[in-house]
């Protein structure tokens, strides 16, 4: 009976886990990476063709900096962590059936594992399946959008207001927007 | 009395003496422009010469000279800044260019470039001036740039550079996609 219920509380812990929108640590670095790196690709344009001289505005240009890639970092992550919420559970479904058909081809011979064990696999791999393309799919769709928002409003909406300016809002505002376009998407 | 009228009589002759040597005077007008839109620092400024003679004769020995560019702020490109012709006709025009390119930016006061011709034969040479094309700004050439290049190079590495970060996950996305969607297809047939 204890050995039961403890069974039963790993399950449990488990399916929470898998319905609640906290990442693991690793997925979370991978996307608090990828918002950090494309955070910063528009400062290139800004060096360029922009032709921001950081030399002569040492401090607002650092604090700027500073400031908007810690804003944008966070709310590129958080865009990602909600489209990769949605996405996951979309894909599991699909999924379902191909990978059970693959471990049960993999576990065909094998008579020592039960049908439980056969099925928790199956989750198992379902869910790192899920996981794996939730999570690629949100970064690949959160930076082109990020992209095409940025070079809109940088170059379309604001281009006559000072540099430093625009690309406060356009690197700021794009991220923001990423983060409220993920929460609607539900 | 006499002194009276013979002085009126010298000045109505000394007119009539000087309106004869207009009829056989040449005058020049000169122009003086700038052909260039923006005036750029360290981009080719074009001026553009043109002299016409409106008199009734031919000037000759015109020297064109044009001091105003001084090589401390301009660097010569090409055109020289003394020019001679030896016979301008009447009612004809000749015309000159030079380019040059301005160091530094800034205000710039653009002056008058200085011709001296012989009106009548046999006279001293006169002075004449051209038209001042007047106070211009010289933009610096990063604020120039910033409005006007094209800037395609740099799009270009932009481009380079986000490639990565979103064609990357979505190969990832797409292996597995077709690595399992792929088991399911054969279901449908």
């Amino acid at each position: 009976p204890q050995n039961a219920t403890k069974k039963l509380t790993k399950d449990e812990e488990k399916l929470l886990r898998d319905f609640s929108k906290n990442v693991s640590t690793k997925s979370s670095a991978v996307f608090y990476g990828n918002a950090f790196v494309v955070s910063l690709i528009p400062l290139w344009l800004y060096w360029r063709v922009y032709e921001i001289d950081p030399l002569s505005q040492p401090i607002v240009f650092g604090a700027a900096v500073l400031v908007v890639t810690l804003a944008a970092t966070y709310l590129i992550s958080v865009a990602h962590k909600n489209v990769k919420f949605v996405l996951k559970h979309k894909i599991a479904l699909k999924r379902q059936d191909a990978v059970s058909r693959e471990i049960n081809a993999q576990l065909a011979d094998d008579k020592k594992l039960t049908r439980k064990e056969k099925d928790d696999r199956i989750l198992w791999k379902k869910n790192g399946v899920s996981d794996f393309e939730a999570t690629n799919y949100a970064i690949f769709y959160n930076n082109l959008l990020f992209v095409l928002f940025f070079v809109v409003v940088s170059f379309f909406v604001l281009p006559g207001i000072n540099p430093i300016g625009n690309y406060v809002v356009s690197v700021a505002g794009s991220a923001g927007l990423l983060a409220l376009l993920s929460t609607g998407s539900k | 009395m006499m002194s009276v009228s013979l002085l009126l009589l010298t000045i109505i002759s000394l007119f009539g003496i000087s309106n004869a040597a207009d009829e056989k005077s040449a005058r020049l007008l000169i122009s003086k422009t700038i052909l260039n839109e923006a005036l750029v620092s360290g981009k080719d400024l074009t001026i553009h010469y043109e002299i016409f003679n409106v008199g009734p004769s031919s000037a000759t020995g015109v020297e064109l000279s044009d001091t105003s560019f001084r090589i401390s702020d301009y660097k010569h490109i090409s055109g020289l800044s003394k020019v001679r012709w030896e016979h301008i006709g009447a009612s004809s025009n000749v015309s000159h260019t030079i380019v040059v390119r301005p160091l530094s930016p800034g205000a710039q006061n653009i002056t008058s470039a200085h011709v001296s011709y012989i009106a009548i034969e046999g006279e001293p040479p006169v002075n004449a001036y051209s038209s001042e094309p007047g106070e211009y700004y010289i933009f610096p050439e990063r604020e120039y740039d910033r409005l006007h290049s094209s800037h395609w190079i740099e799009w270009a590495i932009f481009a380079a550079m986000t490639l990565p970060s979103i064609g990357m996950p979505f190969l990832l996305w797409y292996r597995s996609r077709s690595r399992y969607v792929d088991q399911i297809k054969p279901k449908k047939h």
